[in-house]
């Protein structure tokens, strides 16, 4: 047996795209029904539907996406040498988003998504990459709590 | 440079013994009320999601171990065609810490990746790591929507960060 940085690398790079992209390679998806990535879950939701609180106390989908953007950004300083300042409660902001600032969260995510993408594809350094899978595992978790907000999120539209 | 990595890496070694402290710390959190909480508009209860967390390593898991990790116990029996999820908590911890440990186990003395579809075992362990962390944020929800008390949040993630 023998693997080398660079199977970690695409297999890094399976994961973020599924995560972020959707799963849609014919051959099977690794944890994700297709279709189902950050992305995809987001684009046609409403800015007034983002903003949502569908759990008393709970957070909005708006707020999962600038905290995942966030984590990127942050993990991205890491990547590169930086000791960044943090801010997570900060990172949990806006709650609530018209349609501009919707735009302009998603905006975010994918532009900050695709420029750390193509800094880990160019990474040999193991350490570096293990920041890869610390943003994938994170998103997930993300993903999941998402998901599960849009189930509520539609059940309202149809009460 | 390409390191050369021909065995189980500490490092994903490392974060395996967190990942299963962390699903130990959620699942201690866990009362017989929350395991049946499920999202309304359709997905998994509670006990499903942990199911998932427990059964899918041990799934890939047999393809490389079946000696090892084929005789662990499930956390579910079929009734009319129909998987039902294990929700005596007490058992479903047993055998979660029992899976996670024989699986790490079983990586780590592999000398092969037999029959995985996974490029190397490190592989293997980085996909049981997103997918449980899917699972656990949809089951996060789930409790939350139900009214449910929720981990703090540095259980689930200060781990990751301290080790």
């Amino acid at each position: 047996m023998s693997v080398n940085v660079v199977d970690i690398r695409e297999t890094l790079s399976t994961f973020l795209t599924e995560t972020f992209e959707s799963g849609n390679n014919p051959e099977g998806t690794m944890y994700l029904d297709r279709g189902v990535g950050l992305f995809d879950s987001v684009a046609n939701l409403s800015a007034e539907q983002a903003s949502r609180k569908v759990i008393p106390g709970g957070t909005t989908v708006a707020a999962q996406v600038n905290h995942s953007s966030y984590y990127l950004e942050v993990l991205e300083s890491y990547i590169q040498g930086e000791t960044p300042e943090k801010d997570w409660p900060g990172s949990w902001q806006p709650q609530r988003v018209d349609e501009a600032a919707w735009q302009a969260l998603k905006d975010k995510l994918k532009t900050t998504y695709e420029r750390l993408s193509a800094t880990l594809q160019s990474q040999d350094d193991w350490d570096k990459l293990e920041d890869g899978f610390a943003i994938a595992i994170h998103t997930a978790y993300h993903l999941g709590a998402i998901r599960q907000m849009l189930k509520l999120v539609e059940g309202e539209n149809h009460a | 440079m390409l390191k050369e990595k021909t065995m189980l890496s500490e490092s994903v070694k490392e974060a395996w013994q967190i990942n299963t402290r962390i699903n130990k710390s959620l699942l201690e959190h866990l009362t017989p009320e929350m395991v049946a909480a499920k999202t309304p508009g359709g997905g998994f209860s509670v006990a499903e999601h942990i199911l998932e967390i427990v059964g899918t390593p041990k799934y890939f898991g047999i393809k490389f171990d079946e000696a090892k990790l084929g005789p662990l116990p499930d956390l579910y029996e079929v009734k009319d065609e129909k998987y039902i999820a294990e929700t005596d908590l007490g058992r479903i911890c047993e055998v979660a810490q029992q899976t996670a440990d024989a699986v790490l186990e079983a990586a780590e003395t592999a000398e092969t990746k037999g029959d995985l579809p996974h490029a190397s075992l490190d592989v293997y362990l980085i996909h049981m790591m997103v997918h449980d962390a899917h699972h656990r944020g949809q089951l996060f929800l789930a409790l939350k929507n139900a009214g449910h008390e929720l981990p703090d949040d540095d259980l689930v993630w200060l781990p990751w960060k301290e080790g």
